[in-house]
C-alpha cells in the first residue's frame, strides 16, 4: 500500500463461508480486515472504534438489514466508505443495489463476487 | 363434412349377435351413407384390451356380458390419473334393471339405454349426450390440473429468490478459492503447496455439493403430477420443507419448531403437504412486514366427540394436526372466511395469484383431513391442518388378508 498504512475494511456477511473467503481474499490484497457476522455487531464494532475506511457490507441478512447499516453509517460515519453486496432474493425481491446507492452506498456489487472487480473498487475507494 | 374427415369410432360390446346388429342400425341406417366406424366385441374382455389399445369417441357395453357385468367392465378400464375411462360409456340393460343402471352411472358411464325401448333416436340422443358429458368431464379436469400447475409454479416463483441468493452465496466461496488457487499458482508457479490446494478444492467441491442438494430439493416442487398417497412421517415431510423455506423467510422471521416426539403416519402426498405448508409460510411472511415469528407445531390429536373439542364437522378419529402461526397483522373475519376461496388475493397485481390456500385446502380434502383458520387484526393468524393418523404397517396388514 503507498504510504506504508494498510487501509482498514470492515466486511459484514450473515453467511460464514462468504465471509471468511471475502475476508481471505482482501487480506491477500493487503488490507486490514476485520468482520462481523451480522448488521448489529457491524454497527457495535464502527461505534468502539477504530473507525474502518471502507465498510463492505451484504444487505440480506437476518436482524438488521444491509440497507439499515447503509443509512446508519451514513448518518454517523459519513467519512466511511460504503461498498454494498447482494446476491438477489429475500422477501421483496426489488433491486436492493439500487436502494442501497440512493442510501448513499459508494459502490455496489452483485453476487457471486467477482474478486478483481472487488479489487478495483477497493483500490478506486481508497484513493 | 368432407369426405375425408374419418368417421367417428363407436365400439359396441355385447354377446349377443341380434343386440349388436340392432345398435350398428341405429348408428348405420342400412341404405345410408354411414356416419360412424363401428367396431364390435362379443365379450368384456375383447372389449377391454380395444378400450385400451384404440382411441374410441364413444362405447357402448351391455351390461351383462358372460365373462363380466358392466361395473367390472367399468373398473377395468378407469383410468385413475385422469378420473375418467378412456372414452365415454353408454351402458345398455333389459328391462327392470335401472338400479344397476344407477350403479354404472356412478362407476363412470355417462348414459345408459334400456334395450326394449331402442330406437335410431335413443341410441343417437345418448351418444351425444355421452360424448358431451364426456367432453365436460375432460374439461373440468384440465382446468382442475392446469389450476394446480399454476399454484406449484407459483410456490416455485417464491422458493427461487431465496434459493438464488443462495446460490450466489455457494459461487462467490467457490469463485474466492478458485481466485486464491489462481494467485498463488501465478505467483509462485514452482513451489506450489499441495495440502493448500487439497484445502481449497475440498471447500470447493463441500460448496458444490451443497448447491446440488439444493436443486435436487428444488426439481422436487417442479413435478407437474403428484405421486399417488404414501405414508410418510409428518415431522419429517416439515423437516424437509423447512431446508427450502429458511432462506426465504429466514432473513427478517425467525422460525421456531415444536414437533411432536412421536412419529406421525400419515398417508398424504408429501409434496402437496409441502406446497401448502410453503403457501402457509409465505402468507405468514407477508402479514409480517417488519419480521416477526412463524411457530410450526405437531401434536397427535384423538377427537372423540367433536362437539365438546370445539371441532364440528371433524370426524371422530386420530388425527396429525400441524399448526402453522404466525405474529402477524390477522385478518378481520371477512378475509378470513374467504381465504380458502380461489383467486381470493389481498395482494396486489403480480404478487400473488390467490390460489395457494385454496390449493391446500384441496390438498387437505383429497388427504381427508380438514383445515382451520385462526385469526384476527393485529392478534396474528393460526392455520391448523388435521390428517387422519395412518394405521402403522403392523395394523394394516391385520387388517388385511
Amino acid at each position: 500500500m503507498a504510504g506504508g498504512t494498510k487501509k482498514r475494511i470492515l466486511i459484514i456477511d450473515d453467511d460464514d463461508l462468504v465471509l471468511q473467503i471475502i475476508c481471505e481474499v482482501v487480506e491477500s490484497f493487503g488490507y486490514d480486515v476485520t468482520s462481523a457476522p451480522d448488521g448489529e455487531s457491524g454497527l457495535e464494532m464502527l461505534a468502539k472504534g477504530p473507525l474502518p475506511d471502507i465498510v463492505v457490507t451484504d444487505i440480506i441478512m437476518p436482524g438488521l438489514s444491509g440497507l439499515e447499516v447503509i443509512a446508519d453509517v451514513k448518518r454517523k460515519f459519513p467519512g466511511v466508505r460504503i461498498v454494498a453486496m447482494s446476491g438477489g432474493g429475500g422477501s421483496k425481491a426489488g433491486d436492493n443495489l439500487a436502494t442501497a446507492q440512493e442510501l448513499g452506498a459508494d459502490a455496489t456489487l452483485a453476487k457471486p463476487v467477482d474478486f478483481p472487480g472487488l479489487l478495483d473498487i477497493l483500490k478506486d475507494l481508497s484513493r | 363434412m368432407t369426405d375425408k374427415a374419418p368417421l367417428p369410432e363407436i365400439l359396441i360390446i355385447d354377446d349377443n349377435d341380434v343386440d349388436r346388429e340392432g345398435i350398428r342400425r341405429y348408428l348405420n341406417p342400412p341404405g345410408t351413407r354411414p356416419a360412424f366406424a363401428v367396431t364390435e366385441a362379443d365379450c368384456g374382455k375383447d372389449g377391454i384390451d380395444l378400450v385400451l389399445s384404440r382411441r374410441f369417441d364413444c362405447v357402448f357395453v351391455d351390461y351383462r356380458l358372460h365373462d363380466m357385468d358392466g361395473v367390472q367392465f367399468l373398473r377395468d378400464i378407469y383410468d385413475p390419473r385422469s378420473g375418467l375411462s378412456p372414452a365415454p360409456v353408454v351402458m345398455l340393460t333389459g328391462e327392470g334393471n335401472e338400479t344397476v343402471m344407477l350403479e354404472a352411472l356412478r362407476f363412470g358411464a355417462q348414459d345408459y339405454l334400456i334395450k326394449g325401448n331402442l330406437s335410431a333416436d335413443a341410441v343417437n340422443i345418448a351418444l351425444k349426450k355421452a360424448c358431451e358429458l364426456f367432453e365436460l368431464k375432460a374439461g373440468q379436469r384440465r382446468a382442475e390440473e392446469q389450476l394446480h400447475h399454476m399454484q406449484r409454479m407459483e410456490a416455485v416463483g417464491q422458493l427461487t429468490a431465496g434459493i438464488a441468493h443462495d446460490f450466489n452465496n455457494l459461487l462467490t466461496v467457490v469463485l474466492g478459492n478458485l481466485y486464491q488457487l489462481q494467485q498463488r499458482i501465478s505467483s509462485n508457479p514452482d513451489k506450489i503447496d499441495p495440502q493448500y490446494v487439497l484445502k481449497k478444492v475440498e471447500t470447493m467441491e463441500s460448496v458444490a455439493r451443497s448447491g446440488a442438494d439444493l436443486v435436487r430439493r428444488l426439481m422436487v416442487f417442479t413435478r407437474q403430477r403428484s405421486l399417488e398417497q404414501e405414508v410418510v412421517d409428518l415431522n419429517e415431510c416439515i423437516a424437509d420443507t423447512l431446508e427450502l423455506l429458511r432462506r426465504p423467510l429466514g432473513e427478517t422471521v425467525e422460525i421456531e419448531v415444536r414437533a411432536a416426539q412421536e412419529s406421525l403416519p400419515v398417508a398424504i402426498d408429501a409434496v402437496e403437504f409441502g406446497n401448502a405448508l410453503i403457501n402457509m409460510a409465505i402468507n405468514a411472511r407477508d402479514a409480517m412486514p417488519r419480521g416477526g415469528k412463524l411457530t410450526i407445531s405437531t401434536q397427535k390429536l384423538t377427537v372423540d366427540d367433536p362437539y365438546a373439542t370445539g371441532l364440528a364437522g371433524v370426524a371422530a378419529g386420530s388425527y396429525a394436526v400441524v399448526a402453522v402461526t404466525d405474529t402477524g397483522t390477522g385478518m378481520a373475519p371477512d378475509v378470513a372466511a374467504r381465504i380458502f376461496e380461489p383467486f381470493f388475493t389481498t395482494k396486489g397485481p403480480g404478487e400473488g395469484t390467490g390460489l395457494g390456500l385454496a390449493m391446500a385446502y384441496g390438498f387437505v380434502k383429497q388427504s381427508r383431513g380438514y383445515i382451520t383458520v385462526d385469526s384476527s387484526p393485529g392478534r396474528g393468524t393460526t392455520f391448523r391442518i388435521y390428517l387422519p393418523v395412518a394405521p402403522s404397517e403392523a395394523t394394516a396388514a391385520a387388517q388385511g388378508n
